[in-house]
């Protein structure tokens, strides 16, 4: 039980507290719990310093505001939102690193298992990596208990596990989304590196998240049918990368429902321009001015 | 070779000697029923008496877990104490750790695995106890537990642990199909039935002045855990006697006849 | 940025906290209670840093309830807040410090009075009439210094937490739209929400009491 507090809840607290003397008899070093689930999680070796946290803000930089030597890729506008008949997961494809765009075809959805959704924001690695591990433990979670984990439960093993790394140079925001066994509405649960986790109807991520809630909040109601949800996700992505410099790509989206989520077919977002302003022909809008008033004999 | 004294140590015929007479300090105890409705689960136990200096209040037969969960037990006290604090932060920790309440089977596999450890390292005994894990799990559903000292745990409608729990058993299973099948639609209606079958169950066992009744329900979604109170035992227990009354007369008579 | 208030009668405590959980520009979530029920007669409000606020305050409370459950009765406020301050300050010496604030509250129902402790991120510890944290303190706590009496009502120590999120609304450069007061005496704990915008559109300071819906207002 020891073991257990030490893994989740970070070195200081591992005292039982309260403990009567027979209660730290039983608990002092004898390990993992008999129901719970994995407790051996992972664990990297720190930088063998004093002060490792120190060390890992000096070297690695999540916000691009230190020179450190390792710069996480980050840039992205990823959203969730629940509504009646499910949750919408959409993200743009978009990496970058520094000035380059480093892809246009990054998957940033990440399957946990049939009925969990994570999104992807800040480190990939990191993100994936958590994720993946967070599938292992839902995955065991499920074999003891014969029952899913719940999204909560879920949405909480990635914090506790984040959070024994906080201030260590972990990039990580994301949004855990599913379905509860037996429930009739569905779940969705923000997490981030800080170690903070909320919950809530509607979430965007990344440097274009505040294009994307623009047009959230503007269309958002709980009881839209499943064409209106994926439209106004499909739009607010849309107008994210049409602004935001780091966002860009294909629009990808997922529907979580009661059995499980369906993904849907790419949608490059210079089409949707094309599809949405058809005027401008794919061309920024202030070029489509320039066409029209240049003087004739000009060559560009 | 002494295969008593070690503990992890097997006998040559597959035994673990240390193990079974730590079941033998539980049928030494005192009897413990349990019985499981479709709403509710009840534990029935029969208090020791007590010297007459002594404070009855500070004789614990059952432990609150959680919010939705109790223990009962049989054999010995201070074990049983050891084995509930561990069963509370198990309870506490799944909480804290996974945003939801622990079902019932995860705690009672919780306390078994306990027990289990104390059969298989060295320098430890065996927990003298075996403890009937009643609640409510989170979905709504009451479940009913038994662990033993070797570690095993199974779930039962009815059951009983300690001291005749052969006998009871017997009796809850001639009895329990007919009392199930004509449940009632109140809780307070289907504590009393089930709690007349408790009773009748570990009068069986041994005759006891002092029983205690505890029973685990869903109230308006939310789970409660009461103690049934000394007026409601003691009309049941009368009910009983009655019955047991009139059954002898019976049969009494069937003689004479 | 975060906004916490507590208020303590003779016979109650009132505490008041908002409802914004901030990320750097945005507001992620409007509605979040920042207060914990510790147990029957007890609430813990915190603020501080993202991350923190939750992995402190949700261990303090499984290891409140876990005391509950061995003792077999609740910890009064004094254990509560000793206790934390405690931990916090075990923490602090820590190669992981938490950075929360945190006011306690809470009555004793063998006793019948109340208490209030405020308890800072550097785990000091006292227990006052009334405090603030933050830069709600900037604003509240003249008004509180002024109006608080000891013999003041359960009504008007709603009433003076109201004026003082009123007073925020009208100084504070950073709007807070909603907030949430908790009332704690011999009954337990009374929720209140805000209502920010009454029916008719218009702009109030009014609050709500979630079990029974009755409104309580600053006039």
């Amino acid at each position: 039980m020891n073991d257990f507090k030490q893994q989740f809840l970070g070195d200081t607290l591992t005292k039982t507290l309260f403990s009567e003397t027979e209660a730290s008899a039983t608990t002092n070093g004898l390990g993992s719990t008999g129901s719970g689930f994995e407790t051996t999680a992972h664990k990297f070796a720190l930088a063998p310093l004093q002060k490792p946290v120190e060390f890992a803000k000096t070297h690695i930089d999540n916000t691009s505001e230190t020179q450190a030597r390792i710069q996480a890729a980050h840039g992205t506008t990823t959203l969730a939102f629940k509504f009646q008949h499910g949750v919408i997961v959409c993200t743009d494809s978009r990496a970058t690193m520094g000035n380059v765009i480093a892809s246009q075809t990054v998957k940033k959805v990440i399957e946990i298992n049939e009925f969990l959704l994570g999104t992807m924001a800040g480190g990939a690695a990191d993100c994936s990596f958590w994720e993946r591990e967070l599938g292992r433990q839902c995955k065991l979670y499920a074999l003891r208990n014969k029952k899913r984990i719940t999204v909560a439960g879920a949405s909480k093993i990635l914090r506790n596990m984040v959070l024994n790394y906080k201030g260590m140079g972990l990039s990580m925001g994301t949004m855990i989304c599913g379905w509860d066994e037996d429930t009739t509405d569905p779940a969705l649960f923000y997490v981030d590196s800080d170690g903070q986790r909320l919950e809530n109807h509607l979430f965007s991520v990344g440097s274009g998240s505040t294009f994307a809630y623009s047009v959230l909040d503007a269309g958002y109601h709980y009881n839209m049918e499943v064409e209106e949800a994926k439209e106004l996700a499909r739009r607010a992505i849309y107008h994210a990368t049409y602004r935001d410099a780091f966002s860009g790509g294909y629009v990808r989206m997922y529907h979580i429902k009661q059995d499980g989520w369906v993904a849907f077919d790419l949608q490059d977002v210079g089409e949707l321009d094309i599809h949405y302003y058809p005027e401008r022909k794919g061309v920024p809008d202030n070029q489509v001015q320039e066409e029209i008033i240049r003087p004739a004999g000009v060559s560009v | 070779m002494a295969y008593d004294t070690a503990l992890t140590v097997f006998s040559p015929d597959g035994h673990l000697f240390q193990v079974e007479y730590a079941e033998e300090a539980v049928r030494r105890g005192i009897p413990v029923v349990g019985v499981r409705s479709k709403k509710l689960v009840l534990i029935a136990y029969g208090r020791q008496t007590t010297p007459e200096l002594q404070d009855p209040r500070t004789i614990r037969k059952v432990y609150n877990i959680d919010e939705h969960i109790f223990m009962a037990f049989s054999g010995l006290n201070a074990d049983a104490r050891v084995l509930s604090n561990e069963a509370r932060l198990e309870a506490q920790s799944h909480r804290l750790n996974l945003d939801d309440p622990p079902t019932v089977e995860m705690i009672a596999r919780h306390v078994a695995y306990t027990q289990q450890k104390y059969t298989q390292s060295g320098g430890r005994r065996p927990f003298g106890v075996s403890t009937l894990l009643a609640g409510i799990d989170p979905n709504g559903t009451p479940r009913l537990f038994h662990t033993q000292p070797s570690g095993i745990y199974n779930e039962w409608v009815a059951t009983a642990i300690g001291g005749k729990s052969d006998d009871i058993r017997e009796l809850l299973e001639a009895e329990y199909e007919q009392v199930a099948e004509s449940e009632p639609e109140s809780i307070e209606e289907t504590k009393k039935l089930f709690g007349e079958l408790a009773i009748k169950a570990l009068d069986k066992g041994a005759h006891c002045d002092d029983i205690g009744i505890v029973a685990v329900y869903a109230q308006n979604g939310k789970p409660v855990v009461e103690h049934v109170s000394k007026d409601i035992i003691d009309a049941l227990v009368k009910i009983v006697e009655e019955k047991k009354r009139e059954q002898e007369e019976k049969a009494r008579q069937s003689l004479i006849l | 940025m975060e906004t916490q208030i507590g208020i303590r009668g003779d016979n109650f405590v009132v505490l008041l906290s908002d409802k914004i959980v901030a990320q750097s520009i945005v507001k992620m979530k409007h509605n979040q209670d920042k207060m914990k029920q510790l147990n029957k007669n007890n609430v813990m409000s915190v603020t501080g840093e993202a991350g923190d606020v939750d992995s402190f305050s949700e261990y303090i409370e499984a290891n409140i309830k876990l005391f509950g459950l061995r003792q077999n009765r609740p910890l009064t406020t004094s254990e509560c807040a000793y206790w934390t301050r405690g931990t916090l300050a075990e923490a602090l010496r820590s190669r992981s410090p938490y950075n929360v604030n945190l006011l306690i509250g809470g009555f004793n129902p063998n006793t019948k009075k109340s208490s209030l402790y405020r308890i800072d991120y550097l785990s000091s510890i006292c227990e006052v009439p009334f405090a603030a944290h933050g830069y709600t303190s900037y604003f509240a706590y003249s008004l509180m210094d002024k109006e608080y009496r000891k013999d003041l009502t359960k009504e008007e120590a709603i009433k003076l937490a109201i004026r003082c999120v009123k007073q925020l609304d009208h100084r504070f450069l950073v709007g807070q739209p909603g907030f949430i007061l908790r009332v704690i005496d011999e009954e337990g704990i009374h929720t209140y929400d805000s209502q920010p915008i009454l029916e008719n559109g218009q702009r109030s300071f009014n609050f709500v009491n979630v079990a029974n819906n009755v409104v309580v207002s600053e006039a």
